[in-house]
């Protein structure tokens, strides 16, 4: 058996005639068949797994070190390393590292090595998101689960998990769990090395059906249809004219009348307590159905007394409401099932934030009255019920978020819009914040994020900050996005500070208007010690944002 | 030695910095006393110069901009004093003295006044999460009729937001209707309780002196018989440790059905000290294992979450607020039944400095300006306070600081601090569990 193993480099003196080591290693820019002294531990610790954990006694391994001096993984390396084990005619490729970005070149190279009868096993996300090539569907992505009894558990078609008890150390009562699926997956090659090493003749892939069930290409990506279904709320409002309710009432200031849905014709006045026309202004009754938009994180309470009075009108909520759920007429990710990532051709223009509250929807409300003033056709995706304001495609925020599934669901969407819609351009507002801002909600706060960097290439993406951020927090939140290969990042400063009274609410954190002359020291601190353009509400009211980001796409 | 201080437990010593909120294991007190070996600690460490003079700069965080902001649309809570008016006369109560005087007319609130103070926090508080009307008295249960009418007018004028209720109540005319109408009404029950039997009839008493434990428990075991599920998450309890924190009584208080209680201090207030039962045995030296009662465990943890925040903080600034100040006019307003809005419940409302508005005009900019103004001036001792950080200090305090305020409230923090070096920071588990407290 021939393994091949893509990783930070096996040390020499730990091989001690455990079997036969090739070593190929980096040198100015190639591949060479050459021993560097690796100068991370990772690639040995992973031979050491895979040896220890096979009885098979014609192994050999090729050792890949393909890190670079920076400890930086070149998308590049990757893909050298499995062309030279097709060449080298590999049974198993290892590889125990991963990207975050979408490679087409790491896919189609990946599915050589299938037809060539190689199997890949690569490690698992380590942040429970998105890694490549291992959430690809022609590779056999490695878990850890500690509760497992099973020595191997197949999850889905492409995904096994083994549980490594052996490396949960107690010390003074406390446990520390030392697994990763780094050396699960160098484990589960071992074990594989057994199993496919009597078997030197028969389609691998056969062989791990029949015994673990693992099937992959059994994705749901064969359907060929390409057009794209409006959702239900978009559908709706195409046959009915709509009043709407707004929260927080302070909403509708904010509404541009101008690039209204043509089917929203009427408003709920709060303090008058009836519904008035766009148009004009005056108390009406004529339309047909009542959409109550909830912007806020908190849940409202559906009225019985509107109810009763509007008893003849549809009524539907959208956004966080007591007992009554009407999300479903929304977008729903999984709607949108793929299991391979399509190339998005227009620009996508990202906006996010460090956490809730810093006036992203004013952001992106700003931008998508610059840019249909410019008679630019624009597609805006949010989880902001208010965009069914503007047909936006609004989509509900996932209850649970499932990796890498959601990740191909939005590039399936994307790439449905792109085939069926005229457009020249993305505009995405994505639900949550771009990192953990507390210990409590690491589910709302960055995992939808990286499943749009994941899913799509990110021309520019505008991070929208707290004012009194720390520079060095911040510097480390624009490292993610960088990571993601996202080149062009704009910072909008908010006008909005966390209540730090509400740091440790679970549910969102809250946030304060600053007054004008913090907010210009807070502007100049972060001019000052931050590379990337920074700009203010005021610019982006006033264009100079959407300015920059037309200079920079053109 | 400037904002630091050595803390000796039971296990460890160790140097706190209040000033970059780090501290360091340390074998004795001599490595900082001992000019040689402060020499070598301060070489072979990175620990600030604790010998330097410095101060913390006090200053309040919001500007008179923010706050007006902030009472547009962040407004949290409003808790109405329904009456004054109390089927109890409970001994240690700061409403005795009033109940005493023949010509002191016991106020209810009038519906207007009730209307007026929900609309100033429904309006106010369309862009905060939470929007919490209290029930409060006297005894609020005597005002039944008035909770009816403020839950009636909250659904009829706005039928769209849904505030969270609470009552403080102890609980003798929560009978089977009313506990209906709590219940339907999703209304959260505190309810005053002293403990079991004997603690809760000492001072706990009618106007005629007759106890009130049996028909109070009687009350809560009907309740909990009637919807279980309500019981467990809505009801909590205040218990008052009139005779200080005991075994006897964590026991009792650990066994009640659901375990969210307040231990609460006694306030000894003047008519108390003079009338209370000198036989009261306060239990000052036992020794409680706090891990044995699930309650105070869970509180002590609680308590352990702003020093936690504190050590994580990447930013240190050697400007604080110190304390557990809220945010005036936001989180903790409370209506008397004349309709003056004071800070929080727990001051005393008849000093004028802790009015910060009456409802018919809303919440005044320059009250809470008197009120940041006299509590600022009350802080200047903070400046140089190693505690001040983590002081428990908020607005009820402000008028009574002293030199024994400052010396208990630095023994509170210096037991809590070593409890979190000693039992919380090195332990995996524990930490998380404080690290996913939520403090809402």
């Amino acid at each position: 058996m021939t393994i091949a193993l893509i990783d930070t480099g096996v040390l020499k003196s730990v091989i001690n005639n455990k079997c036969e080591v090739r070593h190929f290693s980096l040198s100015e820019g190639k591949l060479v068949e050459k021993y560097i002294e690796p100068e991370n531990s990772h690639g040995t610790e992973c031979f050491e797994e895979i040896v220890s954990n096979t009885e098979c006694d014609k192994l050999q391994i090729i050792d890949f070190n393909i890190s670079e001096q920076d400890e930086n993984l070149q998308v590049w390396s990757i893909i050298s390393a499995i062309d030279k084990s097709i060449e080298e005619r590999a049974d198993i490729i290892n590889i125990s590292l991963g990207l975050t970005a979408y490679s087409q070149e790491l896919f189609d190279i990946c599915e050589a090595a299938v037809q060539n009868n190689i199997v890949i096993l690569s490690a698992a996300s380590h942040t429970n998101t998105i890694s490549f090539p291992a959430d690809f569907k022609n590779v056999i992505c490695v878990k850890v689960d500690q509760q497992q009894t099973e020595k191997i558990k197949t999850i889905g078609n492409m995904t096994v998990s083994i549980s490594m008890r052996d490396l949960i150390i107690s010390e003074k009562g406390n446990e520390f769990d030392l697994s990763s699926s780094s050396f699960a997956c160098a484990r589960v090659c071992g074990y594989l090395c057994d199993d496919l090493s009597n078997v030197p003749l028969n389609d691998k892939f056969k062989t791990l059906f029949r015994k673990y069930n693992i099937d992959l290409y059994n994705a749901d990506d064969i359907e060929c249809k390409a057009d794209l279904k409006k959702c239900e709320i978009q559908q709706i409002l195409s046959n009915n004219r709509a009043a709407v309710v707004l929260f927080p009432p302070n909403a509708f200031e904010k509404v541009n009348k101008d690039f209204l849905h043509h089917n929203i014709v009427a408003y709920y006045d709060h303090e008058q307590g009836e519904f008035c026309g766009f148009s004009d202004g005056e108390t009406t009754k004529d339309f047909d159905m009542i959409m109550v938009l909830n912007s806020s994180y908190f849940d409202l309470e559906f009225p019985k007394s509107i109810k009763e009075e509007y008893r003849q009108y549809k009524i539907i909520c959208i956004g966080n409401f007591l007992k009554k759920d009407d999300n479903n007429f929304l977008y729903h990710y999984n709607d949108f099932k793929a299991s391979e990532i399509s190339v998005l051709e227009k620009p996508v223009i990202a906006i996010t934030s460090v956490c809730s509250g810093l006036n992203k929807s004013d952001v992106q409300l700003s931008l998508i009255n610059s840019m249909r003033e410019d008679g630019l056709s624009i597609e805006v995706i949010s989880n902001n019920p208010l965009g069914v304001l503007y047909n936006n495609s609004i989509f509900n925020f996932p209850y649970e978020l499932n990796f890498p599934q959601i990740v191909y669901s939005i590039n399936k969407f994307m790439y449905l819009s792109e085939v069926n819609k005229d457009m020249d351009a993305w505009l995405i507002n994505i639900g949550g914040a771009i990192g953990q801002i507390n210990g409590l909600n690491t589910y709302n706060f960055g995992k939808l994020a990286d499943a749009y960097f994941s899913a799509a290439n990110i021309d520019v993406a505008i991070i929208c900050v707290n004012s009194y951020i720390d520079a060095s927090y911040l510097k480390l939140q624009l490292a993610h996005l960088y990571k993601h290969n996202i080149n062009e990042v704009f910072i909008v400063l908010s006008h909005n500070d966390i209540d730090a009274s509400t740091m440790d609410y679970k549910d969102g954190l809250q946030t304060y208007c600053i007054d004008d002359k913090k907010y210009d020291s807070a502007f100049e601190y972060l001019k000052k010690n931050v590379e990337e353009k920074v700009f203010s509400m005021d610019e982006v009211r006033k264009g100079t944002l959407y300015e920059r980001i037309i200079e920079t796409l053109s | 030695m400037y904002l630091s201080k050595i803390i000796k437990t039971n296990r460890e010593m160790y140097l706190f910095d209040a000033l970059n909120t780090s501290f360091t294991a340390i074998e004795s007190e001599d490595e900082i006393y001992d000019d040689i070996k402060y020499a070598d600690f301060l070489r072979n460490s990175n620990f600030r110069d604790i010998k330097q003079p410095c101060e913390f700069d006090v200053k309040y965080p919001y500007s008179e901009v923010e706050l007006k902001r902030m009472f547009s649309g962040g407004i949290k809570s409003m808790t109405l004093a329904l009456t004054e008016q109390c089927n109890l006369r409970c001994k240690y109560c700061g409403y005795t003295p009033k109940y005493l005087e023949d010509n002191y007319k016991l106020e209810s609130m009038p519906k207007e006044i009730a209307f007026k103070a929900i609309d100033i926090l429904i309006n106010g508080s369309h862009e905060s999460e939470l929007c919490h009307i209290g029930f409060y008295g006297g005894e609020p249960l005597l005002n039944l009729d008035l909770i009816k009418e403020c839950v009636a007018y909250v659904n009829d004028k706005y039928p769209f937001r849904k505030p969270s209720y609470n009552i403080t109540t102890n609980a003798v005319l929560l009978v089977d209707k009313v506990a209906d109408f709590l219940i339907e009404n999703d209304i959260q029950i505190i309810i005053s309780l002293d403990g079991p039997q004997k603690e809760q009839n000492k001072y706990r008493v009618d106007g005629k002196g007759n106890s009130s434990f049996e028909k109070v428990f009687q009350n809560i075991q009907a309740l909990y018989r009637k919807d279980p599920k309500y019981f467990r998450e809505n009801v909590t309890y205040n218990v008052v440790m009139f005779n200080g924190a005991s075994n006897e009584l964590f026991e009792a208080v650990d066994t009640l059905w659901k375990s969210d209680v307040n231990m609460i201090d006694l306030f000894p207030t003047e008519y108390f000290m003079q009338t209370r039962d000198r036989s009261d045995k306060i239990h000052k030296d036992e020794i409680i294992d706090i891990k044995n009662y699930d309650f105070a465990y869970k509180n002590l943890l609680k308590s352990m979450k702003k020093y936690y925040n504190s050590f994580c903080e990447s930013a240190c600034s050697n400007t604080i607020f110190p304390g557990g100040f809220c945010i005036p006019g936001i989180r903790k307003d409370f209506v008397t039944t004349d309709g003056r809005i004071i800070v929080c419940e727990k001051v005393d409302e008849n000093q004028e400095v802790f009015e910060i508005g009456d409802v018919y005009k809303g919440i005044d900019i320059n009250k809470i300006d008197r009120l940041v103004n006299k509590t600022l001036e009350s802080l200047e001792k903070c400046k140089s306070c190693w505690a001040a950080k983590f002081c428990k200090i908020c607005f009820k305090d402000i008028l009574n600081i002293n030199g024994d305020f400052c010396e208990k409230a630095r023994e509170e923090v210096e037991r809590e601090l070593g409890y979190y070096l000693d039992q919380v920071s090195n332990n995996r588990g524990v930490i998380n569990y404080v690290a996913n407290i939520s403090l809402i």
